[in-house]
């Protein structure tokens, strides 16, 4: 399992400097404010960005499977049971409003695409980042032979993790990632299984390995203000950071936001986090300062 | 009327409409004082047909009479409509809807411009109630939907507070500000003089100027033009020199409430000089309305004005401008004909020669006096022929008039002083005085002096001639010596620092006064070239000639200054060699970008040196190059590159290639006949057709550059200006001659985006893949792709883009640069020197769009093409595809610069610091990998669709078009839309 849900490219809020970002697809938690439903399921989906739609129905008219119509309204409507995203519709679709979510690359292709902007990352510090969805849970000889070659041509490369995978995926590839972007969203393992659909156990138990391991990290905290939006969970996470002797090198603090909340519709799915909300700019202040003080100093907020 | 109406119905209302106007003009008295001029009643004509001659009509006006007569034989200019349908158009739309008419070929002209000027203004006379209540329409309706272009039309401007970097010293020229090279501390409101200006600036109306038009047209009448009063032929210098001295002499000598510097270059708080041996006459039929027009009007003309204008002025410059000088000598020829069609070339030829940098340094180091001595020697070396003693005469005609120009502001500045009762102003007048008594007449001796020199001078240049992208050139390099010698004489931190202060505000009044003229716009030009200033071009950092790292204090003070005002002109180029210069001073450059919103521009000098490889200059000239008007590399002191001497559309010949050397919008069949779409049997047999249509366009746009060259030579040889450009005065040479060292011509070639994106189309979907046959495709070209929306949805998925990433694209592209190249290399221009290859497209991108049908690109009818060399909005997701696509194009093929616009959009989560970082790191990439040039839009759409409902509160919101920079509101609505429509990157 290693397919890409999208390759962005110009990326500059993950990590440092001008990077490519590839987003793998599949992830093990559900984290209910999720910006990337895509890249939740292991699986390819088709995704239909309806209110674009013009209900020309060409999709219709080339699905083998008799899995689209098109309503009253003028829109095309696809019955998800019947469809086995064969991608015909995609073809059709003129405007590329259809889609299908996930596609493998040989390990060739991808450095390929990722070494067109070499000379970006050598100007601004920046490389490539893999992340997802979940890297740490793809198929770990793929990611293997995909970062020996990424460091081997020179490129920086970055890790952005949920922690959730097994311990020994993190330490095959540890000597050629150069940093390790860590989410940690919140302490308490009842509330972690609320939002997230899991518990934390294995996440901190990884980190804690992977700092021992004296590699560079930066935490990465998605600030909710239902979640961990309130001065004690921050104390939390910074106790046990403290606790276990992790020394990130930065801290990054984002803030909850609804962009990816559109892409719900778009695969026949519905968003888990409306009744989310952001902490205020004076409160993420206030994080920032809780952090300064308990003598963390590269604090920013965003990525 | 439709154009069914027949022609016999449409000849006699054309009749009607015109005993109208002939019994208007013979018998109504008020009426006809328009006709009278000061040497008695003007007399011209005008004619009024249809292509296929239904309609034929003339109106005489003839000793304070008017007549009409049923033919159109002999008249002076004849309007020929497309057909009766545009006749009924013509009496019911407004002016400027009329001019739209004209622009879209729906009518052409033929004969002497300046005679339909006049006939608008009598249009005008009769109409002027009905032509405000229309132009009071169009100014309603653009406020109404501007509100609907923004997300929420009531949401008042926010203005975060500005943040500023600090930097170490990194640059071993910054002697003085070692501290705090970034000025970080400085900020605008510490400068009310500067503050109350830059309001103003931004908020008063220009008016008309007729001072020097005036003075100038009296002396002319008084010592003629062609010939002088005793019968025998002028010699075109010393005339030039003579009147030149007369205006200087008696220009008033001004000096703006509470400056720094004394001079004004018109007596107008913000001024529109007028240049009525260029194309000051078009304005001739708006001197009644130009204060109600849409876009940028200028103050109501006072009686006494119009009067000057009508009677006086205009009718003495009927035929002696550029253009008219060409249509009677050379009848006017076809080449002509094609620039007054609009829709293939134009020709700035016709409004100015102006686009140089003069040799500042040696002003400094000599002064007007030391010129004169200079000029003086060459007179007197044996054997000086007759013609090289006249052009010198005349050059000290001209500094002796600088000199008189000079003393008068020392005068009114000691009258001034000793009448001021404010001991800090009255002790502010006591320095201009000081200063102005000292230079420009001699060398200067410190910054104050300095600065007024090149003001007085700069005054004088424009005076000469007209104001369209004169240039100042490396004013950092220029002013260093005088930074560091004055400082080297202060003791204490507060005397310097008081200084620093000082200088900023000096240059702040310079940056000011030099936006105190604007270049006339008659109202064609608000849709052919919306908001654009004079484009005084300022060049910073790069290397010295010596090829040492150049940036200096005064790089750092110009780009404080800069920041502070935030103004479209001087229009700020950077230098940043990637090799010589700091990181430092880039992401200075940056932060200026990120504060401004559009300014400066950043030009790869490496880059742009090699380019100029074929022009063979010696390498401490090439090394001290600037930028002029809008991006164009100049030899500071030593060139005259006219390098905007046309805009030229490749598309036009793209459509002649589709349609056999026909022009569809111009229904002209212009070119050579290159065959049929569906003979060609490879596409590079059609690449040739298209080729050679291009070439055909370029032979006809210089040879009437060429003409319109001598043109300036017989009617305004500039001995001013020339007495500043080296080998000039050794030759005894004007200018516009080529008497400079080095004489070239730039075009500026417009589409190239559209056209490689065109060729792709055509490459990809007719000949590898015969998904079409070319017919089909030109058929669904032809008809604006109504009804083949599969067609063009595939060519705008399938085809590779300019800007995608495609090695094909690149390679079209660099294939379509260097013929250009080539083609224009091939020619010489009226000076001898070669023709050089740009490609930006100042505001023409959406002018020529309009004129232009749809393309195999996908691109609809009468859209904007994309500005400069910018990849189409489309093209990549990823602004690093635009980057690196542009970075492979040869810079050898590209002589005359590039416009690469990139318009980014900062994230609001991140800190000024991060978002300086990002921008920095796009523009060290860029000129890493070889680009030549840069220049951002540092806003969102999103800020410009507010600015479109609230213009009022974004009067200062600046915008890069293609080359220049613009005030977002005074935009007409089509490139206000271009600029929304372009890629929004987000960072």
């Amino acid at each position: 399992m290693h397919s890409v849900t999208n390759i962005q490219k110009y990326s500059i809020h993950d990590g440092d400097g001008i990077r490519t970002t590839v987003f793998f697809k599949g992830c093990h938690l559900r984290c209910q404010w999720c910006h990337n439903p895509e890249t939740q399921s292991f699986e390819k989906e088709l995704q239909v960005d309806i209110p674009k739609c013009t209900g020309c129905g060409r999709c219709a008219a080339v699905c083998p499977h008799g899995a689209i119509s098109i309503s009253p309204e003028g829109k095309s409507v696809t019955d998800r049971e019947k469809c086995v995203i064969c991608g015909r519709c995609e073809a059709a679709c003129l405007g590329n409003y259809r889609t299908v979510v996930g596609r493998d690359y040989s390990i060739n292709e991808l450095v390929k695409i990722c070494m067109q902007d070499l000379m970006f990352y050598e100007q601004s510090g920046g490389g490539v980042t893999l992340s997802g969805g979940e890297v740490m849970a793809m198929d770990t000889d793929y990611i293997l032979k995909l970062v020996k070659k990424l460091h081997r041509e020179g490129v920086d490369i970055a890790i952005d993790t949920c922690g959730q995978a097994p311990y020994s995926n993190y330490e095959a590839i540890l000597p050629y990632v150069d940093t390790w972007l860590y989410d940690i969203k919140v302490m308490d393992e009842e509330k972690h299984r609320k939002y997230m659909g899991m518990g934390n156990k294995l996440i901190l138990e990884n980190l804690t390995r992977l700092a021992g391991s004296g590699a560079k990290i930066y935490i990465r905290i998605p600030v909710v203000r239902e979640v961990n939006g309130d001065a004690g969970s921050m104390s939390e996470i910074i106790e046990f950071l403290k606790t276990n002797n992790i020394r990130p090198l930065q801290v990054n603090l984002l803030p909850y936001h609804s962009t990816g909340s559109h892409k719900y519709g778009k695969l026949g799915m519905e968003y888990t986090g409306q009744s989310l909300t952001a902490p205020s700019d004076e409160e993420m202040q206030g994080f920032v300062s809780q952090w300064n003080e308990a003598g963390f100093g590269n604090v920013k907020i965003g990525g | 009327m439709n154009s069914k109406v027949s022609g016999a119905i449409a000849n006699r209302l054309a009749n009607a409409v015109l005993q109208f106007f002939a019994f208007e003009f013979s018998k109504v008295k008020k009426n006809q004082e328009y006709l009278k001029t000061r040497d008695g009643w003007i007399n011209f004509s005008i004619g009024l047909t249809t292509e296929d001659g239904a309609v034929a009509q003339s109106i005489w006006f003839q000793g304070g009479n008017a007549k009409v007569r049923n033919n159109i034989d002999g008249v002076d200019t004849k309007l020929i409509l497309q057909d009766t349908g545009v006749l009924a158009q013509l009496a019911s739309l407004p002016p400027n809807e009329v001019l739209n008419l004209m622009l879209k070929n729906k009518m052409a002209s033929s004969g002497n411009m300046s005679y339909l000027e006049l006939f608008n203004l009598l249009i005008s006379v009769l109409m002027k109630d009905k032509q405000v209540k229309q132009m009071h329409a169009q100014i309603e309706e653009r406020e109404s939907t501007g509100r609907e272009m923004a997300e929420d039309p009531d949401a008042e401007r926010v203005r975060p507070p500005l943040e500023f970097l600090k930097a170490e010293k990194a640059d071993p020229g910054v002697k003085c500000i070692t501290d705090d090279p970034y000025l970080s501390t400085y900020k605008l409101d510490q400068f009310p003089r500067l503050k109350e200006y830059l309001d103003k600036h931004l908020s008063d109306r220009p008016a008309i100027c007729v001072e020097r038009a005036v003075i100038l047209t009296d002396w002319y009448r008084k010592n003629g033009f062609e010939v002088k009063y005793d019968g025998t032929p002028w010699v075109p210098e010393l005339r030039q020199g003579q009147a030149f001295k007369y205006l200087m002499e008696k220009k008033k000598p001004i000096i703006r409430k509470g400056d720094l510097l004394a001079g004004t270059t018109t007596t107008k708080e913000i001024g529109v000089p007028i240049y009525p041996d260029g194309v000051g006459v078009l304005i001739w039929g708006e001197l009644l309305t130009v204060s109600e027009r849409m876009l940028q009007p200028y103050e109501p003309l006072e009686d006494w004005e119009i009067k000057a204008l009508n009677s006086d002025v205009f009718p003495y410059w009927v035929n002696r401008t550029f253009r008219e000088y060409v249509r009677n000598k050379y009848h006017e020829p076809k080449c002509q004909q094609l620039d007054e069609r609009w829709a293939a070339c134009f020709m700035w030829k016709t409004v100015a020669l102006s686009h140089t940098i003069l040799d500042y340094p040696k002003l400094l180091r000599l002064g007007l006096t030391g010129i004169i001595n200079e000029i003086k020697e060459e007179l007197a070396k044996p054997d000086v022929p007759e013609a090289k003693q006249q052009e010198l005469n005349a050059m000290i005609l001209c500094y002796e008039g600088m000199i008189t120009y000079a003393r008068h502001l020392a005068e009114q500045a000691r009258k001034e002083a000793d009448a001021e009762t404010d001991p800090k102003r009255k002790k502010e007048l006591e320095v201009i005085a000081e200063a102005v008594a000292h230079s420009p007449e001699f060398p200067a001796r410190n910054m104050d002096e300095a600065v007024h020199a090149i003001w007085v001078h700069w005054i004088g240049v424009h005076m000469e001639s007209t104001n369209a992208g004169f240039s100042l050139g490396r004013m950092d390099q220029w002013l260093q010596p005088f930074f560091e010698a004055d400082m080297a004489k202060l003791k204490t931190k507060e005397e310097r620092d008081s200084y620093v202060s000082h200088v900023l505000e000096l240059l702040g009044c310079f940056y000011l006064r030099c936006q105190d003229h604007v270049p006339l716009v008659p109202d064609i030009g608000n849709y052919l070239f919306g908001g654009s200033s004079s484009d005084q071009a300022i060049t910073l950092g790069g290397i010295t000639p010596e090829g040492e790292d150049a940036v200096n204090d005064m790089t750092y003070v110009f780009l404080k200054v800069t920041e502070m005002l935030g103004m479209r002109d001087p229009n700020v180029n950077a230098r940043y060699n990637p090799q010589k210069n700091s990181d430092v001073y880039l992401r200075r450059l940056c932060e200026v970008n990120v504060h401004t919103t559009s300014t400066p521009s950043i030009h790869n000098d490496e880059a742009v040196m090699a380019s100029l490889v074929d022009l063979n200059y010696e390498p401490e000239d090439l090394r001290d190059w600037s930028a002029t008007g809008c991006v164009e590399p100049t030899i500071s002191g030593k060139h005259i590159g006219h390098t905007n001497c046309m805009m030229f559309n490749m598309v036009a010949a793209l459509e002649m290639a589709l349609y056999n050397g026909y022009h569809p919008l111009m229904r002209w069949h212009l070119g050579p006949k290159t065959g049929e779409v569906s003979e060609f049997r490879t596409f590079d047999e059609f690449l040739e057709a298209f080729f050679k249509q291009l070439e055909c366009l370029a032979d006809l746009t210089c040879q009437y550059n060429n003409y319109l060259g001598e043109a300036h030579s017989v009617i305004r040889p500039t001995p001013l200006m020339s007495a500043m450009v080296d080998n000039c005065i050794e030759k005894g040479l004007d200018v516009t001659k080529g008497g400079s060292k080095y004489n070239s011509s730039g075009t500026a070639c417009i589409g190239l985006a559209d056209i490689v994106d065109s060729l792709m189309a055509i490459k990809s979907l007719v000949y590898d893949r015969k998904v079409y046959t070319f017919d089909e495709l030109v058929e669904a070209v032809r008809n604006n792709f109504e009804g083949n929306d599969v067609m063009r949805s595939r060519i705008l998925t399938e085809t590779p883009r300019f800007g995608s990433g495609s090695d094909e694209a690149v390679e079209v592209a660099n294939r379509v640069t260097k013929f250009m190249k080539d083609c224009f290399w091939s020619h010489l221009n009226f000076r001898g020197g070669h023709y050089t290859t740009g490609f930006w497209s100042m505001s023409n991108h959406v002018a020529f769009g309009a004129l232009t049908g749809a393309l195999p690109s996908g691109r609809l009818a009468y859209e904007p093409f994309t500005p400069g060399l910018t990849p189409e909005a489309n093209a990549s997701k990823s602004l690093l595809d635009n980057i690196r696509d542009v970075t492979r194009l040869e810079p050898t093929s590209m002589n005359n610069n590039i416009a690469f616009n990139v318009k980014v959009n900062p994230s609001p989560r991140d800190s000024h610091e991060q978002t300086v970082e990002h921008v920095t790191n796009y523009a060290k990439a860029y000129a890493t990998m070889g680009g030549m040039q840069m220049q951002f839009n540092v806003v969102s759409s999103a800020t410009m669709r507010a600015a479109m409902a609230r213009p009022e509160e974004y009067k200062d919101l600046m915008v890069r078009i293609s080359g220049y920079n613009a005030y977002f509101t005074q935009l007409n609505r089509d490139l206000q839309l271009e600029l929304v429509r372009r890629a929004d990157y987000s960072m």
